[in-house]
């Protein structure tokens, strides 16, 4: 690993000016960002220490029952967070993640800014991320692979807890020298096919201050599901998130189909949400949320996979 | 020491099976006959449940490990790999390396000797060492490595069994031809051909077993030190004296010049059985910087280029009667060896588990431009095995057979590839303690856990020959306070080896177990031993440990009654201390050796010769239980019952560690574990544990492992026979037939994946839930 | 920046890119703490920082200041051990023994947590300590047993 520096600020404004220098990375748990550095996608100058700012490190109930999560939140302990008990699913989802060794080192924004785990891309051959043109896995080994193409690089993003906050419509507080910004959890990942530097929008000194949760996304009926090769301490092939909120409202997402979370369509959702859905109905629902897949020649399971989480996920949460 | 029944020491020939392949051996016959320990025979210490006498060490972090030591002045070495399958080196640029500070010095192909084979400019595989740089530190040898620009010329590689036969180019300078041999391996007893005319079911199956990596947690390793013209080298490997060799034939030394020292190593299951790049990296950069230096390969390079045991692809036809005879097995397979390795055919097996009068192999091996391959336990078993017992499944479908009542039919009572009996077979009793224990009879009343998940089991079976083998030796020597050390140039792999020897000479010497401790793993310090590999270290070694034990205690009772002023012949010794029949009168051992000052009794002991005409094999059956969620295609399982017949257990503890690691290792190779492979750009994808995955507690089903009483008096004096190997072989076949069983189809490729699983089922037959 | 090292307070000032694997086995000689895979892939590395288990493969030192590091060399003593180390050689659960530290200070982690821990726990806890030999019954059974023997030893 080549040298670098640490910095631990003395408050966010110091960190944020410390990353406003160039050369600069925040750094979480550290799990991926040394990954990163070791493989030579990554080569900071100095890294900055983002978990123990007090504004990263906390989680806060809001008087309306809304729940702001610090992006310096570790993910062992989001798992067992007793703010977080009206969300199950995002509690599910960070149990999910990895083993006990790395949701205690990793934190909440460090698991949402990870990069790709596919392993052209961490072996930087035939990766237009590396300076490659378009995505190797296409023609050659994708079998972990995203069946949602949405551009040129088709990894499946790792992160189990995107997925969770996809379905409880979580914002994410990004901040910088230059402001804050709101994003949309989805919006965060816009592009994350296409963009080269990273898999989100975050600018090199943007640092994720903290995740909004909605009073309105508390309760109702919750659910996840992981499907993985091992019995743990592995990736997702497919994972599925789905909540019906106290309002009946429906939302399905799914992880390790796309280069993001991944979102059933509405139509699908408002299904689910009409409720008194037989076996017939919900297959045909299940297929028609992935009526848009993409798969490649050796992943077209994913597919039948993720249909068979969408069932799973539409009758736990149905009425 | 005056002994009237010794005679002098003479040498005869004897045969040996090293992983299937048979060796002559010349041996020493042993000094005094020694009556083998049969099943009968009262044994206090053999036979017990021993703890291991390093695992308190291992708890404390403080079993000395290679890369554990650390000498004075000790530098690191890092290997530079090539990034390209074919081709050869252009240029070598090292001076961003050198301005490192930190780095001591680099070294490429020009600065190694030519016998090492190290660095050679034309590149054959991917991963192939082309360089290495040492420095003060690791990570400082690891970013200077990074540094090194090694120019290549790239050239088309070859990475299919099918390419290699067609190919124009060879895969390596100095082959003749791609395919090992020049073409298929046939091996045929019997008429084949003409037995399959006349058959009255036959079934055809293919299959194919993917590409498996050791991954021991431990990576390779070595350190190097120099003093003078000697030079000793800390090695993590499973054959220190075969290190040795390598060494000293390498860089031109004579073994007395060279001494390799493993104290503690953590798995091999293997691949460590040779000195290796990283070990003559070290050695060379010792020499030329004059102080210790340590080569650890890091875990890219481990799984790249540290041996795997290659893919093979199967057809299998088996014909046999309607009511289940076995009458013609036909084998084709093929098996991309890499770049190089040795016949470890999947075809053995097939001539050995099932009677069966016709059986035909052929198999074409053929080189390939990846990593060499290595002995991975049961080499070529573990995959044949896949084939045959899914080729058996077919059949007992076919005929309406359970599949257990068909192999009970064609149990092998001998040896058929060589024509000759085993010292034991004891099968048929493993079928049936293992069908109790799982519940076979009462499998369908076993109900799956959820509506879209099937239940399903699977039997499969097991030989190996474990009868080991010389040469073989071990010294024991008494000190004066009476404790005794065995002196043996083993290792112990995690095995237990070391608490092993001192439970059998325990017995033999009839001393307390504490007071006898076992000195392994230094070429200085003990006599020679072989490689641990084949399973043969139990059967190979104990034997002379026992031997040695027992010379020992001879002069020890000569000393004894000299003091007692009685016949020997009235001297017997129990935990420790001599006593005489029809007197009361007894001596500590410490006793006696106190009087002796300083005379040390010293036992020496050799591994008599094999028996003639006779095989010797470990068998044994193994059953899995396991669910499969139809939706989704995830396996679990649930539970496997194995039931083996080793010959004597020398440790049942040891012995059911080392069968749970079999089997769990199995259930990786079933389940989880295969190399992906970039065909194109000929490039291992799978650089770490989590892209390669080996089980994790949480994929361990329930084991009941368990092994019939007895002993081999036939095979050696312990009566023991080995059990690392035949763990794993039965476990992915068992698997392969519960999966098989629960979908109503099978999967005919391992490991056994979502995709594989979901692949099959679109063929399966519908069945719904009761 | 200062740490607590098995109890004791070290200062240290390694450069940023040093982790604390690097800083355990290379610095202070703490060679108890293995090197499987340095990708926080199989567990080999596994120490405590504040009670909670990481892979000091991918944790830097400086991530570490203030806080309190355990190692297997913190744990107990040939001549008194842990119970847990007690527990591993009465159950055979070590086979080659290089994941065994790992999978004791996962272990410490889980009994520090839940004093009478189900056999799911105690693998949902070791889920990330891979084990090439094979051993996981007899470690999960080792933890099973240490539990026992911890509570006695509390209550009595």
């Amino acid at each position: 690993m080549t040298g670098f520096a640490y910095h631990r600020p003395s408050s966010l404004d110091d960190a944020l000016a410390a990353l406003a220098e160039p050369g600069s990375l925040p750094i979480g748990g550290g799990s991926d960002l040394l990954a990163g550095i070791e493989e030579g996608h990554a080569a900071p100058t100095r890294v900055v220490e983002l978990e123990r700012i007090p504004e990263l490190a906390t989680i806060t109930t809001q008087a309306d029952g809304g729940v702001r999560i610090g992006g310096g939140v570790g993910i062992a302990l989001l798992a067992e967070a007793p703010e977080l008990s009206a969300f199950p699913v995002l509690r599910a989802a960070c149990t999910a993640v990895g083993s006990p060794a790395l949701r205690a080192m990793g934190t909440l924004g460090g698991n949402l800014a990870q990069r790709q785990r596919c392993w052209y891309f961490r072996s930087r051959v035939g990766c237009f991320k590396h300076g490659g043109t378009g995505c190797a896995a296409v023609d050659g080994e994708h079998v972990y692979h995203a069946i949602f193409a949405s551009g040129t690089c088709h990894a499946a993003h790792p992160s189990d807890p995107a997925v969770a906050l996809l379905v409880l419509d979580a914002r994410v507080e990004v901040r910088s020298v230059r402001g804050t910004r709101m994003l949309d959890i989805e919006a965060l990942y816009e592009g994350a096919a296409e963009n080269v530097r990273s898999e989100t929008v975050l600018a090199g000194d943007e640092v994720i201050v903290a995740v909004h949760l909605d009073a309105a996304a508390r309760d109702g009926a919750q659910h996840w599901e992981k499907l993985t090769q091992r019995g743990a301490f592995d990736l997702a092939l497919v994972s599925c998130a789905g909540v019906r909120r106290t309002d009946g409202s429906v939302r399905i997402a799914l992880g390790g189909v796309a280069a993001g979370p991944w979102r059933a369509p509405h139509s699908v959702e408002e299904d689910i949400a009409s409720g008194g859905l037989d076996e017939e109905s919900i297959e045909a629902l299940a297929a028609r949320a992935t009526y848009d897949a993409t798969p490649l020649a050796g992943n077209a399971y994913k597919v039948q996979m993720a249909e068979a989480a969408i069932r799973r996920a539409a009758k736990t949460i149905a009425n | 020491m005056a002994d009237p029944t010794k005679t002098p020491p003479r040498f005869v020939t004897t045969t040996v099976e090293v992983e299937g392949r048979t060796e002559e051996r010349v041996v020493e016959v042993p000094a005094f006959p020694i009556e083998p320990w049969g099943p009968e025979a009262q044994l206090t210490h053999v036979g017990a449940r021993a703890s291991r006498v390093d695992g308190l060490l291992k708890t404390m972090g403080r079993a000395p490990y290679v890369t554990d030591v650390r000498r004075p002045n000790q530098a690191y070495a890092a290997l530079v790999r090539s990034r390209i399958a074919r081709g050869r080196v252009t240029a070598i640029d090292t001076t961003a390396a050198r301005a490192l500070p930190g780095v001591l010095d680099i070294i490429t192909h020009a600065d190694v000797p030519a016998r090492t084979r190290l660095f050679l400019p034309e590149i054959t595989y991917f991963g192939q060492p082309l360089a290495a740089v040492c420095a003060t530190t690791p990570a400082i040898a690891e970013a200077a490595a990074a540094l090194i620009r090694i120019e290549t010329e790239r050239l088309p590689h070859i990475m299919t069994v099918s390419e290699a036969e067609t190919s124009e180019t060879l895969v390596r300078p100095g082959l003749s031809h791609n395919l090992m041999g020049g073409g298929p391996k046939v091996v045929e007893r019997g008429d084949v051909t003409a037995a399959l005319a006349t058959a009255e079911v036959l079934i055809t199956r293919e299959v194919r077993t993917p590409c498996a990596l050791h991954s021991a947690l431990e990576p390779h390793a070595a350190v190097a030190e120099w003093e003078g013209d000697r030079v000793t080298v800390w090695e993590s490997t499973q054959g220190i004296f075969r290190v040795r060799d390598n060494v000293a034939k390498a860089f031109g030394l004579s073994l007395a010049q060279v001494r390799v020292i493993c104290e503690a190593m953590g798995g091999g299951f293997g691949a460590k059985n040779n000195a290796g790049a990283h070990t003559f990296v070290a050695v060379a950069f010792a020499k030329r910087l004059g102080h210790a230096v340590a080569c650890v390969v890091d875990r890219p390079g481990e799984q790249i280029d540290t041996g795997n045991r290659p893919s093979t692809w199967q057809r299998v036809t088996i014909a046999a009667t309607h009511d289940g005879q076995l009458t013609a097995i036909d084998l084709e397979a093929t098996v991309p060896l890499g770049i190089a390795g040795w016949e470890e055919s999947p075809g053995d097996i097939y001539h050995e588990l099932y009677a069966c009068p016709n059986v035909r192999t052929s198999v074409r091996i053929a080189y390939v431009n990846t990593g060499a391959m290595a002995a991975f336990r049961a080499p070529g078993h573990a995959e044949g095995s896949v084939g045959l017992e899914m080729g058996l499944n077919a059949l007992a479908q076919a005929l309406g057979i359970d599949p257990l009542t068909l192999r009970e039919r064609n149990i092998a009572t001998h040896d058929q590839r060589r024509g000759r009996p085993y010292t034991g077979n004891r099968l048929a009793e493993c079928y049936a303690e293992g069908a109790r224990r799982i519940g076979w009879t009462s499998r369908a009343t076993r109900t799956a856990s959820a509506p879209h998940r099937r239940r399903g089991f699977g039997v499969a079976s097991q030989v190996w020959s474990t009868g080991g083998g010389p040469p073989a030796y071990a010294t024991v020597r008494l000190n004066p306070d009476g404790t005794a050390e065995v002196l043996a140039g083993s290792q112990d792999l995690g095995t237990g080896t070391r608490t092993i020897l001192a439970q059998v000479a325990a017995e033999a010497l009839g001393h307390r177990l504490d007071a006898v401790r076992a000195v392994i793993g230094d070429t200085a310090t003990g006599p020679y031993n072989g490689n641990s590999w084949g399973s043969m270290t139990v059967a190979s070694l104990t034997p002379a440990v026992r031997m040695a034990a027992e010379e020992a205690r001879r002069a020890l009772l000569d000393a004894a009654a000299g003091i007692l002023t009685v016949a020997v012949d009235r001297l017997a010794t129990h935990e420790g201390r001599i006593t005489v029949r029809d007197d009361e009168r007894s001596l500590a051992f410490g006793e006696v050796t106190a009087k002796l000052g300083n005379v040390m009794i010293q036992g020496h002991g050799s591994r008599g010769p094999n028996p003639d005409a006779v095989g010797i094999v470990t068998t044994g059956a193994q059953f899995a239980e396991v669910e499969v969620d139809t939706e989704t295609g995830v396996v679990r399982v649930l539970r496997i019952v194995a039931v083996h017949d080793a010959g004597r257990i020398v440790n049942p503890t040891l012995a059911e560690s080392q069968l749970e690691g079999g089997i769990i290792q199995g259930l990786g190779y079933a389940c989880f574990e295969e190399r992906p492979l970039d065909v194109r750009m000929g490039r291992p994808l799978a650089l770490g544990l989590h892209d390669y995955k080996i089980p994790t507690h949480a994929d361990i089903p329930l084991i009941d492992g368990h092994f019939l009483e007895g002993a081999d008096p036939q095979a050696n004096t312990v009566g023991a026979r080995g059990i690392a190997e035949p763990a794993i072989i039965p476990t992915a076949p068992a698997i392969a037939g519960a999966v098989a069983d629960a979908l109503g189809v099978e999967v005919p490729d391992l490991p056994l994946t979502p995709w594989r699983v979901l692949a099959a089922l679109q063929h399966a037959p519908q069945r719904h839930s009761p | 920046m200062r740490l607590t090292l098995n109890g004791r307070p070290v200062d240290v000032d390694p450069p940023g890119e040093t982790t604390l694997l690097d800083f355990l086995r290379d610095h202070r000689g703490l060679t108890g703490t293995k090197r499987g895979c340095d990708r926080a892939e199989c567990g080999t590395c596994t120490v405590l920082l504040d009670g909670a288990p990481v892979y000091s493969c991918r944790t830097l030192v400086h991530r570490c200041a203030g806080r309190a590091v355990e190692t297997i060399e913190g744990l107990g003593t040939v001549d008194a051990p842990h119970l847990l180390q007690e527990a591993f050689v009465a159950e055979d659960a070590t086979q080659c023994g290089f994941c065994t530290p790992g999978q004791i200070m996962a272990a410490v982690a889980v009994l520090a947590r839940d004093a009478d821990p189900t056999d799911e726990q105690i693998i949902a806890g070791l889920s990330g300590n891979l084990c090439r030999c094979g051993t996981h019954p007899k470690i999960v059974r080792a933890v099973r047993r240490a539990a026992a023997a911890m509570r006695t030893a509390s209550h009595g």
